[in-house]
């Protein structure tokens, strides 16, 4: 152990020449636009002009009632996209990794990917001009008029922008992360298993009592990465072309855009700043709030 | 690996068949519209939306890659020198962690490990201003390729430190005695060894900026013939339907755009797969 440790160099100006790229261009990129962001959104700061104003950012945020509407609707979607985002996927593992015919399943673990290979941008177009589209000819449309409904507007009825936004993609399959859960279910060790069928236990309850405990930890990854994307995300919102500032539909990260990028007289950076940072400490306290949640389970149980 | 569990063919298995075969459905179903639709004339796509309607019309796919075609090439370019910029700088940072002891060695790390903790939305605005007005890149393609390759930086010197970290300390030591600068060492040892990790972290890189919208869309603006994949079809969907009221062409392009990745995965599926899901080491 100490020969090892005394063969690697100890060498400052070497390490200094390895790391002074890398460190220059993250620091530029990602460090200092950061700071910055902090620091001006305590400014009145737009491309004319730049002055302090302190908390006033922050003031006219608490107040501002579209900023209001925008975190209500990310909450909801937040708080559907953890169901969406997971269960869909869980039962897909389940169904893959109970599947016993191997060579069909080998062949439909490849044919589940395909949807992530295709550009995200041509699922939403397609989510947005062919399944939802508010068109007569629009599949969903199609689909109702043959339980006899009426053609719905979906994106564009604020009514519904909400619920068809949580509808897009169903089944809410299309990625890798059922790989990550399939390969989670596959590291339980078969003596688990064993034991399992020895207690008689059937396939259906062995789901919820042996296979989601042992999952726990890829669970817990995906809704805390679910609920970081949700909170900054706007994509949808951004390629179906709503209105910014429009309350039936918009979200914190999508004004923020607005303000940063919006032209004109709507351009804010000091107050897209401070939305930025707003939602930066919303995602900091998910993060730490899961980190000491799982720290007590592990001491609790070990799992 | 798990016989015992499994033995005959059940009513079971026949379920579980039928419901995954009717999720698959449900998945494929939309992508399976896009090819039906691509080839419809705006009269077949009035009489029949839903179905495959004969002749199909080759011509939207001419005109779809007239107008997208270019743009897969602007993404290859972008996505490219992206993954390659990413790839040297933490391999460097990586090696630097790997091999040297040095003052606040750990402290710089954490700081690189933090950065990955900051949501874009922080720092979209300073940086859109930075890279737009102060450096002056809006509208070309170094604005867009810099901070994009500097943002991956951070999760790459996470995923190769550990990778070099693995390799045996022996070949670094022998290297040495040997006479071997740390230059040496580092295309001697780190480049053929850790090429499996680099080629993983660089498909991973490049899928997510294959996909990336909202940035190129910023700093590209209105310069159409610098736009990628992503861009160009958000903008060419919407102007197509603004004068032909409908979607064939658009989606001749969606499935032209579609195809470059089907090949790079039949090329190399298994470092794909190892790419896509590896991002779950993050925690």
């Amino acid at each position: 152990m100490f020969l090892r440790k005394s063969k690697k160099k100890t060498d400052g100006k070497a390490a200094f020449l390895w790391l002074i790229l890398p460190v220059v261009f993250v620091a530029l990129f990602c460090v200092y636009p950061a700071i910055t962001a902090i620091v001006r959104s305590f400014m009145d700061w737009s491309p004319s002009k730049s002055e302090w104003i302190w908390f006033d950012n922050y003031k006219n945020l608490f107040s501002d009632g579209v900023f209001g509407a925008a975190f209500k609707n990310m909450l909801i979607l937040v708080f559907f996209g953890m169901f969406t985002g997971n269960v869909m996927t869980l039962i897909l593992a389940e169904l893959l990794f109970n599947f016993a015919w191997k060579k069909t399943e080998k062949v439909y673990r490849y044919l589940f990917l395909l949807p992530a290979l295709v550009p995200g941008m041509v699922s939403v177009l397609l989510w947005k001009n062919v399944v939802l589209s508010g068109t007569e000819e629009g599949l969903m449309n199609v689909i109702v008029s043959w339980f006899g409904g009426e053609a719905q507007a979906w994106y564009y009825d604020k009514g519904q922008v909400i619920f068809s936004m949580l509808l897009t993609n169903f089944p809410w399959v299309g990625g890798v992360s059922f790989l990550i859960y399939l390969s989670g279910l596959q590291a339980i060790p078969e003596s688990v298993y064993e034991a399992a069928d020895l207690d008689g236990l059937s396939h259906f309850k062995r789901v919820f009592v042996m296979d989601l405990p042992f999952l726990v930890g890829q669970i817990k990854y995906f809704i805390v990465i679910g609920i970081i994307s949700g909170v900054q995300g706007y994509d949808l919102q951004l390629i179906l072309g709503f209105s910014a500032i429009d309350e039936a539909s918009t979200v914190p990260g999508y004004l923020l855009y607005y303000y940063t990028y919006g032209g004109g007289n709507a351009t804010n950076y000091g107050y897209a700043s401070a939305i930025g940072v707003v939602l930066f400490v919303l995602t900091m306290t998910i993060t730490t709030l899961s980190n000491k949640i799982s720290e007590k389970r592990q001491k609790e149980n070990g799992i | 690996m798990m016989k015992g569990r499994k033995k005959k063919i059940s009513w079971g298995q026949v379920c579980v068949f039928l419901c995954l075969t009717l999720l698959l459905l449900l998945v494929l179903f939309p992508f399976w519209l896009m090819i039906v639709k691509s080839f419809k004339t705006f009269l077949q796509e009035v009489d029949a939306p839903l179905s495959l309607t004969f002749p199909l019309t080759w011509d939207n796919y001419d005109w779809a890659f007239e107008e997208v075609g270019g743009s897969i090439a602007n993404s290859f370019l972008v996505c490219g020198l992206e993954v390659v910029i990413t790839l040297v700088l933490s391999s460097m940072g990586a090696f630097a962690f790997m091999r040297f002891e040095f003052r606040f060695k750990e402290l710089l790390y954490s700081g690189f490990l933090a950065l990955m903790m900051i949501p874009s939305v922080l720092t979209l605005t300073a940086k859109y201003v930075m890279v737009a007005s102060d450096f002056e890149l809006y509208g070309s393609y170094a604005g867009v390729i810099l901070p994009q390759a500097a943002g991956l930086v951070p999760f790459g010197i996470l995923l190769l430190r550990g990778y070099f970290g693995g390799l045996p300390k022996d070949l670094f030591d022998a290297a040495q005695i040997d006479g071997a600068n740390s230059v040496r060492q580092f295309f001697a040892i780190c480049v053929p060894l850790g090429a499996p990790m680099l080629v993983t972290l660089g498909l991973m890189n490049f899928m997510t900026a294959w996909n990336d919208y909202l940035w190129p869309m910023m700093i590209l603006g209105n310069e159409s013939e610098k736009y990628t994949i992503p861009v160009m079809l958000q903008s060419f969907t919407s102007d197509f339907y603004k004068t032909e009221w409908y979607y064939a062409v658009p989606l001749a392009g969606s499935v032209i755009v579609s195809i470059p990745m089907f090949v790079l995965f039949a090329i190399c599926s298994k470092q794909f797969i190892r790419g896509m899901t590896s991002g779950a080491v993050k925690m």
